[in-house]
């Protein structure tokens, strides 16, 4: 049972006191989370990063993968994904410390968590992927593209309306990408590029201008 | 005319904008330090630390003070107790708007 230590009721109050203090809390929980700690330079920097995985599996892969090729092509995806995440935490530590936040306040490990399904859902169709490369291997850019949407959406729905749209994007894109046939005229590594790299950039520039680098 | 009821259960810790600020602010995001609830909050030091002080003393925040590099920093989060406060007093409100 709540027990304030000094407690001093009000006796009295009304109704519209009452929305009114109910506005006042709602309005600063909302310039709260506006100091967002996503950082708009970690967006562009990681679209670029992306851009340089999508020439490296070109120059080093064949498209439409071939099996044998799975575990090089899955490895150089592998280690784009883990410099990003070096590059994310690195960028979004220093954009806390900027705001006068820290990175991994509840509402960051709230965030994490929400990322974490989609995130996860495409390590175990990468796995997949690794063991059956004939299966899914035309596809699996399709794949990542949709799992990155719904944990970007999942964030979003904690977060800035930016990442929302990023997320509805990438769902755009990953759904086009699975749809369309293998060998239409931009191709899955197109999208690709102009997702991961592409739309990284434009949302980092977004951010940066708007919120800060 | 707005519908005048008793009510028993709101706190005067917080019954007061800056501290509902600052509580509303540190239940959203966790923690923060002295300059971002100044930003967020659009108030002068004197008038925030003086609000801090007194949430600091009924034990609703707690005060973390660190050197980031050379610079001091003092960081501020909810305890157990401020968070049932505000729980309370957000649950005291919506009674409130709900009978009006």
């Amino acid at each position: 049972m709540y027990q304030p230590q000094r407690p001093v009721f009000r006796v009295v109050t009304s109704a519209s006191e009452a929305e009114e203090h109910l506005r006042v809390i709602r309005q600063a929980m909302e310039r709260s989370t506006r100091h967002s700690t996503l950082s708009g330079l970690s967006g562009v920097l990681i679209g670029l990063l992306c851009l340089g995985g999508c020439a490296l599996t070109s120059s080093v892969t064949q498209w439409p993968p071939v099996p044998q090729e799975a575990p090089l092509f899955v490895g150089v995806w592998a280690g784009v994904l883990l410099i990003a995440l070096l590059i994310d935490y690195l960028l979004t530590k220093r954009r806390a410390a900027q705001v006068g936040k820290t990175a991994f306040s509840p509402l960051g490990r709230h965030l994490a968590r929400a990322a974490a399904p989609g995130l996860l859902t495409a390590t175990a169709l990468s796995l997949f992927y690794l063991v059956h490369p004939d299966l899914i291997g035309p596809y699996i850019y399709g794949v990542w593209m949709l799992c990155y949407a719904v944990s970007l959406l999942s964030v979003g729905m904690f977060s800035l309306k930016e990442v929302s749209v990023l997320g509805w994007a990438f769902l755009a894109a990953g759904t086009i990408t699975l749809l369309l046939p293998v060998g239409w005229w931009i191709g899955p590594r197109g999208v690709m590029a102009l997702t991961f790299g592409g739309l990284h950039i434009a949302y980092g520039i977004r951010m940066g201008y708007k919120y800060g680098w | 005319m707005a519908t005048v009821r008793k009510i028993d259960a709101l706190d005067d810790v917080i019954h007061q904008k800056v501290r509902l600020g600052v509580m509303s602010s540190l239940m959203a995001s966790g923690d923060a330090d002295f300059n971002f609830l100044k930003a967020a909050l659009g108030v002068s030091d004197g008038n925030l630390s003086t609000h801090l002080t007194v949430l600091e003393e009924h034990g609703y925040i707690s005060v973390r003070k660190e050197f980031v590099g050379r610079k001091p920093r003092t960081t501020y989060s909810p305890t157990p107790l401020g968070r049932q406060a505000f729980e309370a007093y957000v649950a005291a409100l919506e009674a409130i708007v709900r009978a009006g």
